[in-house]
């Protein structure tokens, strides 16, 4: 990177970085059910960015290439095995799913009914939570999914569906324990 | 009448991927429109939920996680401690074990007590047959004797 395009490179990834950052460690908290890790996600793949780019500032479409690259950090840092033998080895009891902080009823009422759907969520397997999380978070089209993810949309909507099945029976589950909806 | 549409019949037209039929059906079913707009309501809450929701998880995973590494920590410092004490242990019983040579030392000084009650005319089987009092009186008799220098023949003037 020569000594013109570089000031220009940088102020293009701190503008990228302004209007996707939330989006993706959205993304990354919804897809590992952690926000720290989410944050530091997002951070690797700006870094990447910075790092590895090397030319000129081409028009491509960032949003679908930013996202592309936070799921793919994501399946890796999943991939790591004390990460993953972490997971399996949570205990049930260790979901937190009352937000305590909330003090009147109905807050009370509707964190828990969130909490308990984001816990659901979690319960997903990782591939459902991609799917889902592109599709209704994202608002990704199914086509759009199927190629981020390399998958056929087929095989998307198979996975889409039974990630709404399942997240509907926990709200409903929810709705009726907590009387709430 | 036809039949309902299915759920997941309903979720693609939702998606926008049913059949015509199918959202023609709906079109004019009260049963599949409620269905349908339950569905609506449904996405809306869980995509709500989760767009807005904190993560349950994070906060209970790292202190579940710092947990687990907590108690691997502890059971590979008891295993290093039991490790190391078998170590010293069996390092340890090797010096101090002297059982060859006490054995050896064991069977040396039989030999002597063997051939110095034989030379004092006490035979081993009569030590062994009869009563120990008699066998102290005997020896004792004897070393006077030998003591008495006129029973002894004056030896030792």
């Amino acid at each position: 990177m020569n000594g013109q395009t570089a000031p220009r490179w940088q102020a293009h990834c701190e503008a990228l970085y302004r209007q996707h950052a939330t989006r993706l460690i959205r993304l990354g908290r919804l897809v590992l059910g952690d926000q720290q890790e989410a944050q530091e996600v997002a951070h690797e793949v700006f870094l990447k960015l910075i790092r590895t780019y090397d030319g000129p500032v081409v028009p491509i479409d960032w949003a679908a290439w930013l996202t592309r690259v936070t799921i793919n950090a994501c399946r890796d840092r999943r991939r790591a095995g004390w990460w993953a033998w972490s997971r399996r080895h949570r205990a049930p009891e260790m979901l937190e799913l009352v937000d305590r902080g909330a003090t009147p009823e109905q807050a009370a009422a509707g964190a828990e009914s969130g909490a308990r759907i984001a816990a659901a969520f979690q319960r997903l397997s990782p591939r459902q939570r991609e799917v889902f999380a592109l599709r209704y978070i994202e608002g990704m089209s199914t086509h759009e999914v199927a190629g981020t993810l390399d998958l056929s949309e087929g095989s998307v909507k198979r996975h889409l569906f039974r990630a709404v099945k399942y997240l509907r029976g926990a709200l409903a589950e929810a709705g009726s324990e907590g009387g709430y909806r | 009448m036809k039949r309902c549409l299915s759920e997941r019949t309903l979720w693609l037209v939702h998606e926008g991927a049913a059949r015509e039929q199918d959202t023609a059906h709906l079109e004019g079913c009260l049963d599949c429109t409620a269905r349908y707009r339950h569905l609506d309501d449904d996405l809306d809450e869980i995509t709500r939920a989760l767009r807005d929701h904190p993560s349950p998880i994070g906060r209970a995973q790292r202190r579940g996680r710092r947990r687990w590494i907590t108690a691997a920590a502890i059971v590979a410092g008891f295993g290093l401690l039991a490790g190391g004490e078998a170590i010293l242990w069996r390092e340890s019983k090797a010096l101090v074990d002297p059982r060859p040579e006490t054995t050896a030392e064991a069977l040396s000084l039989l030999e002597e007590v063997t051939l110095l009650l034989s030379s004092s005319g006490v035979t081993a089987a009569s030590v062994l047959v009869s009563d120990p009092s008699t066998v102290i009186a005997e020896m004792t008799s004897q070393e006077s004797y030998e003591d008495d220098p006129i029973a002894g023949g004056g030896g030792r003037l």
